[in-house]
């Protein structure tokens, strides 16, 4: 299946829904910087018939945007608002994901999200046999959503 | 005649690991060989003769699963014995390996004697 | 999709809580932290060769680590959850030294990919105790996040659990978050 095309609808799906913000896919990445600047990290594990993680990564300026629509709310400093929602958009976007996976036929579960965040750092995932690096620009800035993705035997 | 070992795990470090855990099993291998995946695995396999392979079974490209179901197929390779190394012992897909008609598997964490009573069975 | 107000509720999840009967019982607590102790013994005393001491549970932890490295890794199925491991750098490159045989003078991919197996191991450990008591666990993958100030943190309001060890090359910490089935 085409796991680039599963990102995007997922994410333009997202950010028009819950955030009416559109974003654009740019062109997919062959690979990304290890190290984040003044930035933070949502991620989600997944497992099952696949094996991986999706991630959103993005700015301190983008999460903050995007928390500020997402929850409707000003949002000055990456707080615990901040944290939970880029969180929360991980775990949306392994959501929908998920969906288009067991459409396939393949049964996935998610885990619990985490947010990492700090101003450097660096993220390190293995490369799976199915990997996304998609950068996508909102008004605000861009932001990258990295899935990793393992198909497991039967 | 030394003896030469295959290693195919996708992380380079967990190939070292393994390695040191060979040397500390007492096993003198004469030339350990290392891939990254089953497919780069059956590539080495096709220039080098081997007397036994540890595989890892998660790996992208081809798993280790692939890997036995591709080996089978072929004869040169076919009886070389395959040692799987996981984290999952009793799962399904280490069923599937044996199945494939893997020796034996050792599961992760592991001792050197665990390493050499699975491997020192098959020497 | 997780209503909107899952978000706002994802908070106030810095101590461990009284416990709620039939739910999130204080044993579960207990039950949790023995099998990840007994896991995380296992993973030293076969592979890193190094003494591990488990101390008691803490309550908190300092949101922001400090030169450090941290690894996550996604469990769901039975147990819908989040398993990282926070280890200070001068740790995690003797965990590292002990599991290859020489100790990074400083962190470098090695470092971080034994961290990341760790994790993993600690894990399979959990898997195969918690499936003696019929909950089948799922393992995503790990990822390891390392750095001179950053954060970690697990996300819901799940149950968390802190496990110290202490090793001769200082304390790491186990961090458990976990819910019921997937």
């Amino acid at each position: 299946m085409d796991f680039a095309k599963s990102v995007i609808d997922a994410t333009c799906e997202i950010f028009e829904t819950m955030l009416m913000t559109r974003v654009t896919p740019g062109d997919p990445l062959p690979n990304r910087s290890d190290v984040f600047v003044d930035g933070i990290s949502g991620l989600v594990g997944m497992a099952g018939g696949y094996r991986g993680m999706l991630a959103i990564h993005c700015s301190n300026r983008v999460a903050m945007a995007i928390t500020g629509t997402f929850l409707g709310i000003d949002v000055e400093t990456v707080d615990d608002d901040v944290k939970d929602a880029i969180g929360e958009m991980a775990n949306m976007l392994a959501g929908s994901v998920k969906t288009s996976l067991s459409e396939n036929g393949k049964d996935i579960k998610l885990s619990i999200p985490s947010a990492v965040g700090g101003e450097e750092y660096t993220f390190e995932c293995h490369a799976a046999a199915d990997q996304v690096l998609m950068p996508f620009k909102m008004p605000d800035g861009e932001f990258l959503v990295e899935l990793q993705l393992q198909e497991q035997s039967e | 005649m030394g003896k030469k070992v295959l290693i195919i795990d996708d992380s380079s470090t967990m190939r070292k690991i393994v390695a040191r855990s060979l040397r500390q099993a007492g096993f003198d291998f004469e030339t350990i060989l290392e891939a990254g995946d089953g497919q780069e695995a059956l590539e080495v396999l096709s220039g080098e003769n081997v007397d036994v392979i540890l595989s890892d079974i998660n790996m992208p490209n081809m798993n280790g699963v692939e890997f036995l179901r591709n080996k089978a197929e072929d004869d040169g390779i076919r009886n070389i014995p395959v040692v799987m190394i996981t984290t999952e012992a009793g799962s399904e897909i280490l069923r599937e390996a044996l199945e494939l008609g893997a020796k034996g598997s050792i599961k992760k964490p592991f001792t050197p004697d665990q390493v050499q009573d699975t491997l020192g069975a098959l020497l | 999709m997780m209503p909107l107000r899952e978000v706002e509720d994802n908070r106030r999840d810095s101590a461990l809580k009284v416990s709620r009967p039939g739910f999130d019982d204080v044993s579960t607590v207990e039950g949790y932290s023995g099998m990840l102790a007994e896991a995380t013994t296992e993973v030293f005393a076969t592979m890193v060769m190094m003494e591990v001491e488990t101390l008691a549970l803490r309550p908190a932890r300092p949101n922001r680590l400090i030169d450090s490295v941290s690894a996550v890794l996604g469990v769901s199925g039975g147990l819908r959850g989040v398993l990282a491991v926070h280890c200070p750098e001068r740790v995690a490159r003797e965990i590292c030294g002990g599991l290859l045989g020489e100790t990074p003078v400083e962190v470098d991919a090695e470092v971080k990919d034994t961290i990341g197996e760790m994790v993993n191991m600690i894990a399979g450990g959990l898997k195969i105790r918690l499936l003696q008591q019929q909950c089948e666990i799922e393992l995503a993958v790990p990822s390891v996040i390392a750095g001179s100030s950053y954060e970690v943190n697990l996300l819901s309001r799940a149950e968390r659990l802190l496990l110290p060890f202490e090793t001769v090359a200082g304390t790491f910490l186990l961090e458990f978050k976990y819910a019921g089935k997937t």
